[in-house]
């Protein structure tokens, strides 16, 4: 086998399987820059193809504010000035967290929309958890303002010890969100 | 996000935007690394092949760019594997962010670093020289990359630096093999300009007899008597 035939016959399969990834992916509604990046780089892409639809695609009635939330405290954290104080992973994970309850709470008001559902006895019990629930959230979404703030100061402080400490306080209330569901 | 911000931030802080560990920002940040990537990658290709004439540069532009992108793509399911055998858990599409963003970042180190390379490749630079200066500068260039999928696996793991080390090993043998699969990028004076060379010895061998040739040594009882790593040796 001469080289040329080599490289041919290798880029050919490489490319074969891009295209499948590629097709995959638009069948799931990924964007066609998307599906055309897979043709070339499908294994940096075919986790895509594992993975369920975002969960910022399906929102509940906290989803615009969650978005608005988390949109602000990434771009704060990307600032040069303030590299290394927040931790990526730590924001993703709270965010997760916050998006599933956000979920939940969807999923009990389309519950509570069932008028077999809501003038059931324990519907009481279902409306007073929701609430609770929804209450969580906000108090969860009010803290992301404070640990802003006090990026702030870490700005004019460097003292990375306190916000450090309030987005681990705030994880724990988001995996807490699960238990309170 | 436009290209030119993101080009901005892959510059600034890669470490930011390989952080983008969700699905939907895999889905949004792959197709513009790409681009930066391949376009960077091009360029550095065109520079190394410029000094043998406007085919071979081309060629070399075809060529580079899946030099940039192969290996590190082969071997994102090893780094995966070893990060996680190591204690080191990271999720796939956090890895593959933070790889096409090194990536990126050194496609744009290599397009910045393409007319350093082309001076004096276009100066009738020796031809054994010139290719020990192509793969000194493509390695300085794939640097950045390395680094920013190194700082994508997260610190705790206690066999953490083992996992990296075993991650650039096996890179650095895919890139060179792969590199020596793809030659020419720089071409012999005395031959015409070809796409791809016939498939013979390997990267090693070809290395050891280029340092040599380089140094004024140009005995051939030096060249690979056959293929394989092990097979050189003086002949008696």
């Amino acid at each position: 086998m001469t080289s040329s035939t080599l490289a041919i016959s290798v880029a050919t399969a490489w490319l074969a399987v891009g295209l499948v990834v590629g097709a995959a992916l638009l069948r799931r509604g990924a964007g066609a820059p998307a599906a055309l990046a897979a043709v070339v780089v499908w294994p940096a892409m075919v986790s895509l193809l594992a993975s369920g639809p975002a969960l910022r695609d399906i929102a509940g009635p906290y989803g615009a504010h969650i978005t608005a939330a988390f949109t602000a405290l990434r771009a704060a954290a990307a600032d040069a000035a303030l590299a290394g104080v927040l931790d990526p992973v730590a924001i993703t994970a709270v965010e997760v967290a916050l998006r599933q309850a956000d979920l939940r709470l969807a999923a009990a008001d389309r519950l509570l929309a069932d008028p077999a559902v809501a003038a059931d006895d324990g519907a009481g019990r279902l409306v007073s958890a929701r609430a609770h629930a929804a209450e969580q959230i906000e108090a969860t979404l009010r803290q992301l303002v404070t640990v802003r703030v006090q990026v702030g100061l870490v700005a004019l402080a460097g003292d990375t010890g306190p916000v450090r400490a309030h987005l681990a306080e705030l994880a724990a209330r988001a995996r807490a969100l699960a238990e309170v569901a | 996000m436009s290209l030119f911000t993101l080009t901005t931030q892959v510059l600034r802080d890669p470490d930011a935007v390989a952080s983008s560990a969700a699905s939907a920002a895999l889905g949004r940040l792959a197709p513009p690394l790409l681009a930066l990537a391949v376009g960077g990658a091009a360029l550095f290709g065109l520079a190394a092949g410029a000094g043998s004439g406007p085919l071979q540069a081309t060629y070399a532009a075809v060529k580079m760019p899946v030099l940039f992108l192969l290996p590190p793509l082969v071997v994102l399911p090893l780094v995966h594997a070893f990060a996680e055998a190591c204690g080191a858990s990271v999720p796939w599409s956090r890895l593959s962010v933070a790889t096409l963003a090194g990536l990126a970042r050194s496609g744009l180190l290599a397009a910045a670093a393409a007319p350093v390379l082309w001076l004096p490749l276009s100066v009738e630079t020796p031809y054994h020289l010139a290719v020990l200066l192509f793969v000194a500068s493509f390695m300085t260039v794939l640097l950045p990359a390395l680094s920013t999928v190194a700082r994508a696996v997260p610190r705790g793991g206690t066999l953490r630096p083992m996992a990296l080390v075993g991650t650039a090993l096996t890179l650095g043998l895919l890139i060179a093999q792969t590199g020596w699969v793809l030659r020419p990028f720089v071409a012999r004076p005395t031959v015409a300009p070809t796409f791809l060379r016939a498939v013979e010895g390997d990267v090693f061998s070809a290395l050891g007899a280029t340092t040599r040739s380089a140094t004024g040594d140009y005995d051939d009882a030096w060249a690979p008597e056959s293929a394989g790593v092990w097979r050189e040796r003086r002949a008696e």
